[in-house]
């Protein structure tokens, strides 16, 4: 496990983060913070972000709720199939991933002789699962097209981010060792 | 009757599930997953009602629906600290960290004779532990009750068996007649000694004390122990903040000096010890995991 100590400012470090997009983020966050000196001890771990965490859980939640919305209750007012969508979403959105986990991560995990956790197996699937889904439904005249339209439009944006990000890696690299030079393997 | 068993409350069932749950759902499902199971809990009657109870106490003037929010809350915050505790034990990824009493804290991990960190059921106390085993050169014995379930104390002792780090041994207290010699010992050789102060388990001998003004037990244990060998108490308390973010809390440390009045002198050292308990818990509640009534006339 790396850890920093003492830098609170190490919050921001790229590594931190998980999506592309917060990546690129993080980086221009962190050129800009002072060094926060503070009885911390910060782990890196790309999952290690909270405030990444919850807006992509919000987003996938609030877009798995339109889609069910739009699927399951289409003759519902929208707003009424909406609030009946999202709480069924919560508790739906682990569905897939439980199948992913059953189904796809062992046959993966054996082909690639992988021993360990499945969880970038299964990030992976929902991803594909959610982007099928989005062109499916980017293809409707209803409202449910915008939705699709821009979880499609984020995804595009990541994209170019992880370009950015790629060509940024020696700069983001040195920034981090400056931030995390007090960091330590265990 | 035995495979049933395993579903119950504390079944090996649902330590496995966690554990499968931890290494397949991807991150931004678990706070779906966690929420989710956090109803789930809800339906456990005793815990909840157990939870309320102390609630009561605890918040003064509070209502019952308010409480059964609240009673949400210490189940959502007890899902994500077991996650995260499996999460450190298998995929050995840990939480940031805060700490609150510092001087305290760098007094204990400095300090050149034994103590007793004293504790409560709050936060992850197996995640403390792992933390202070990596970051302090100092030894420590991690005293904890044992699972009721025989599945389940065999799952545990699997698993601490492979992740717990060096520097860190877990002891239970059920072998109590040896087990305080064993820790008498440690603490003569300058170990330190991690112990839960605020629930008393059956079959181990207890202290009479008060905790926000209701009568209540509080272990003998860890009194006697720092009586017998002379040695400082701490107060630590952890405390969840937010996502894999927690705070390590240092109360001012006491000591349970020998004297012909042993009776005064314990009744002064528990004192000392539920107005810390107090202090946190009041800001902290959210994080209290006791899921049966702490004063005394509620539990029977």
């Amino acid at each position: 496990m790396r850890i920093v100590r003492g830098r609170a400012d190490a919050r921001w470090l790229p590594s931190r983060h998980n999506s592309a997009l917060f990546r690129l983020l993080a980086y221009t966050r962190l050129r800009r913070a002072q060094p926060e000196q503070r009885d911390v001890i910060l782990v890196i771990d790309r999952y290690q972000s909270a405030m990444e965490t919850w807006i992509v859980t919000s987003w996938m939640t609030l877009t798995f709720a339109c889609y069910l919305a739009a699927f399951v209750f289409a003759d519902w007012h929208v707003a009424l199939a909406l609030a009946v969508s999202i709480p069924l979403a919560i508790m739906l959105l682990e569905v897939p991933a439980i199948v992913s986990s059953l189904v796809i991560a062992p046959v993966w995990n054996a082909i690639t002789r992988h021993r360990g956790d499945s969880i970038r197996v299964n990030a992976f699937v929902l991803m594909v699962l959610f982007s099928g889904a989005s062109a499916y439904f980017a293809m409707h005249r209803t409202w449910i097209r915008f939705v699709a339209w821009q979880f499609l439009a984020v995804l595009v944006l990541d994209g170019i981010a992880a370009v950015i990000v790629f060509t940024l890696r020696d700069s983001i690299a040195t920034l981090e060792a400056k931030v995390g030079g007090a960091s330590s393997e265990q | 009757m035995k495979r049933l068993r395993r579903f119950l409350v504390n079944g090996v069932y649902w330590r496995r599930l966690l554990r499968w749950g931890v290494l397949n759902m991807p991150l931004w499902v678990e706070p779906t997953v966690l929420s989710t199971w956090a109803v789930v809990f809800l339906l456990w009657g005793p815990g909840r009602r157990g939870v309320i109870a102390n609630l009561k106490v605890i918040l003064p003037g509070s209502t019952a629906i308010g409480n059964f929010f609240r009673c949400y809350r210490v189940f959502w915050n007890f899902a994500n600290v077991i996650a995260d505790n499996v999460r450190f034990k298998e995929l050995r990824v840990g939480p940031d960290w805060e700490f609150s009493g510092k001087e305290h804290f760098e007094e204990l991990q400095s300090g050149k004779t034994g103590a007793i960190i004293l504790t409560a059921h709050m936060g992850s106390y197996d995640l403390a532990a792992q933390l202070f085993a990596e970051i302090s050169r100092r030894p420590l014995v991690m005293v904890r009750a044992p699972e009721t379930d025989p599945e389940t104390r065999e799952y545990e002792e699997e698993l601490h068996g492979r992740t717990v780090p060096e520097g860190l041994k877990v002891d239970f207290s059920t072998r109590a007649s040896d087990l305080a010699l064993d820790l008498l010992h440690a603490l003569q050789r300058g170990e330190l000694i991690a112990i839960q102060g605020d629930r008393v388990t059956p079959g181990i001998t207890a202290l009479p004390g008060k905790l926000f003004g209701e009568n209540t037990k509080f272990p003998a244990g860890p009194f006697a122990l720092a009586m017998a060998a002379r040695v400082p108490v701490y107060p630590l308390f952890i405390v969840r903040c937010g996502r894999r973010r927690y705070q390590l809390v240092v109360g001012k440390p006491f000591e349970v000096p020998r004297s012909r009045d042993r009776a005064a002198a314990f009744e002064r050292a528990m004192n000392e010890w539920t107005h810390e308990l107090e202090s946190v818990l009041r800001s902290a509640w959210y994080q209290w995991f006791a899921f049966e009534p702490f004063a005394e006339e509620k539990s029977t």
